[in-house]
Order: C-alpha cells, then sequence, then structure tokens
C-alpha cells in the first residue's frame, strides 16, 4: 500500500500492534508487515516520530532496558491509548463499511453489481 | 567506520544540540543493529545487511529532521557552517578594538590635536569594528543555516545583526545604537537556541549576559566620573570601557560558539536530498 495512503491511520495501526503487547519499534514495525501480509510497507524513520508523538499524547508509554549490551526502548499502550484505539478502531470500522456498500462489486470483479 | 556508524554520525549532526538526543540516537543504533542482525539470519552478508537497514530507515537529516521538529531546512552541519563557525571563532577578539582604540584615542586627545594621532587611533579602531561586526553576521548566518534556517526566525534574527553592521560603517561612533541592534539579534536568537538546546547553553548564557553587563558597567563608570567630560559633556571613557567590558563577555560568547560550529562533522547535502558524512 502506498506509504502516503498509510500515513493517516498510523497512529490506528501503531496502537492496535502495541494493544497486543509491549515492544521496541522494530518489532512494531516487523509485526507491521507481518499482520498485513506486506501489505503496508512504509519507510521504517516514519515510525519513530509517531510513537514519540503518541507518547507525548499519552497515549503511549516507554522504559528503556539493555539488551545485549544495547540500549532498549520498549513502548506499552496506556489506559488513554486503549479509549483511543476503542474509538479510533469503530469509527474505521464505520468508514470501511461505508466504502465497501459504496464500491458494491467492483471491488472483485472490476463491474458494478447492477451491470 | 561501518555504514551503521557513519548513519548514525550524521543523524547526530542533524540532531544538533536537541534535548533527547541521546535518547533518540540510543534508540535509533537499536533499530538499526536489530534490523541488520535479522537481515544476516536470513543469509545476508554483514555489509549488505546494514546497508539495507540503513536505506529501509530513510535519509538521516530528514529523519533527525521529524524526531527534532526542527527548522524547515535541512538541519546539519556542513563545510560552509563550519567555516563560518570558525570565522566567527577566529574574529571574535576583534570586538575588543573599537573600546581599546577608543580608550586610547581619547587619552591621546587629551595631550594632542584630535587631527593627529588620536584621529588615527579612531579610525583603525572604527575600522577593526566593521571587521568584527562582519565576521559576527557571517556567524551569525552560518548559526542559522545549521539549524535548518530556523524557519521564520532565522532572518528575524540576523537582520538587526546586518543592520548593524550597516550603522557601523555609516556612524561607528553611534554606539548605541549598533549595541542595542546586536542586542536585538542575541535577543531573537540564543533563547530559542538555549530552549531547543541547539547549542552550547554556557557561551549562550555570555551572549545574553553581554548587554545588561556593558549596560551597569557605563552606568557604573558613570557614577564614580570615571575618564574626563569633553566639550559635548560626554565621559568617552567611561564609555568605551563599559561597553569594552560588555564586548567582552560578548566575544567570549562569540568565540566558544564559533569552536563549537568549527568542531562539529560535515555532513554534506546532494542535490538528491541524499545526505552523507564528508
Amino acid at each position: 500500500m502506498k506509504s502516503q495512503a498509510l500515513k493517516g491511520h498510523l497512529d490506528l495501526l501503531l496502537l492496535a500492534i502495541l494493544a497486543e503487547g509491549p515492544a521496541h519499534g522494530y518489532a512494531v514495525i516487523e509485526a507491521l508487515g507481518v499482520r498485513s501480509d506486506g501489505e503496508f510497507d512504509l519507510p521504517e524513520g516514519t515510525v519513530y516520530p509517531a510513537l514519540h508523538r503518541l507518547e507525548k499524547a499519552g497515549l503511549l508509554g516507554s522504559e528503556w532496558s539493555v539488551v545485549g549490551g544495547r540500549r532498549r526502548r520498549t513502548y506499552a499502550i496506556s489506559t488513554q491509548g486503549r479509549a483511543a484505539l476503542t474509538e479510533q478502531a469503530s469509527a474505521w470500522d464505520r468508514f470501511s463499511s461505508a466504502v465497501a456498500r459504496v464500491i458494491g462489486d467492483h471491488s472483485a470483479n472490476g463491474e458494478p453489481s447492477w451491470a | 567506520m561501518g555504514v551503521i556508524d557513519d548513519y548514525l554520525a550524521a543523524l547526530a549532526a542533524s540532531l544538533g544540540g536537541h534535548r533527547d538526543r541521546e535518547d533518540l540516537l540510543a534508540e535509533t543504533e537499536d533499530h538499526l543493529r536489530t534490523a541488520a542482525e535479522r537481515f544476516i539470519a536470513d543469509g545476508m552478508a554483514p555489509d549488505a545487511a546494514e546497508e539495507h537497514a540503513v536505506r529501509r530507515l530513510g535519509d538521516p537529516a530528514v529523519l533527525g529532521r521529524s524526531l527534532a521538529d526542527g527548522g524547515s531546512g535541512v538541519a546539519v552541519p556542513t563545510a560552509r557552517t563550519r567555516r563560518a563557525g570558525a570565522i566567527a571563532a577566529l574574529g571574535a577578539p576583534l570586538w575588543l578594538a573599537y573600546p581599546l582604540f577608543g580608550l586610547l584615542a581619547d587619552r591621546a586627545d587629551q595631550t594632542q590635536d584630535w587631527e593627529g594621532t588620536p584621529r588615527t587611533l579612531f579610525i583603525i579602531g572604527s575600522s577593526l569594528l566593521l571587521v568584527a561586526g562582519l565576521i559576527t553576521l557571517i556567524g551569525a548566518v552560518g548559526l542559522a543555516q545549521r539549524h535548518g534556517g530556523l524557519g521564520r526566525l532565522g532572518p528575524i534574527a540576523v537582520a538587526p545583526c546586518g543592520l548593524a553592521l550597516v550603522v557601523m560603517f555609516g556612524a561607528a561612533w553611534f554606539e548605541t545604537l549598533w549595541l542595542l541592534l546586536l542586542a536585538a539579534t542575541v535577543a531573537v536568537l540564543a533563547p530559542t537556541l538555549w530552549r531547543r538546546r541547539l547549542a552550547p547553553r554556557a557561551p549562550l548564557a555570555a551572549l545574553l549576559a553581554a548587554f545588561p553587563i556593558a549596560g551597569v558597567s557605563i552606568a557604573a563608570l558613570h557614577i564614580i566620573d570615571f575618564g574626563p567630560v569633553d566639550s559635548y559633556g560626554d565621559r568617552n571613557q567611561a564609555f568605551a570601557l563599559g561597553s569594552g567590558i560588555g564586548l567582552a563577555v560578548l566575544a567570549a560568547g562569540i568565540a566558544v560558539i564559533g569552536r563549537w560550529m568549527w568542531s562539529e562533522q560535515a555532513v554534506e547535502v546532494e542535490d538528491s536530498g541524499h545526505v552523507r558524512v564528508a
């Protein structure tokens, strides 16, 4: 998927990944790729500013540890983040259902169902 | 240095003195080395794995700007900003020339005709003042460029410094005006750089303190009736010494910031937007 199209939904995707459990930045990026079957291949450099922004907004928290001699920052979703995820996921469901209804059969056959 | 080290050096340069610089670098290093380890585990050669990891993370200057939320331009030290720093540092002592030669000229004026030695001393001091003003303008422009132009703030900060240079050229003896213009540049630039931790704080504090110190020194020297009063009723020596004390603090601050700019590793920004450590 084009990274520009993804950007608008990046916060929702990051919150959804971290709702499964705490993870460091690289693991979040990896999970995005795996869970989308490789569809979401956005520039990795865009993920960290988004994670920092979400942390600043109180939707995520982070902790430092030392792994293999390297400092590692692990992110975890906050209570506020879970509430935001529920709200954003619900909005996305309404939006995607509406888009699916409008598109109808075009997405599968390339022809509208009434044609 | 490996590809990852080069990348981290370029990112460090882009982040400047950002308050979370060490954390941001540590997080980026962990990302790159973890990614490279995964690629190696998948069968890639170590060098190729590092290059692939770096390529996937994107341009370090762009990442640095996104992380630091800095100015509008590419905030990296370049050969040009390093040279500007070196010029400012080397030329900083020239700020002492004008008050020093002013003092000497006024002392000579007590015993000699103004058109002789006093005037020559004054002209030498004024000429060196122009050079000091010019090198400071170069340093200020370089410092703004070092931080991506600092958005609208860059021109707003540099303009009074340029205007001060014009005033010096037209009327070097109008110290109050060019000192105030210089103070305006410092008042705009230094707090921003301080707040964003974009430059060493000690010399920024010196720059901010220089003009109040000059004002207090001039006032104190007038209170104690320092030096003779000329035919216009002015105490030139009190003004020269007082402003000299403030300008010495200013020169020290400029010298340290210039030296810091020079000490940074230059990063070359290519036309394609790609950035590499020089």
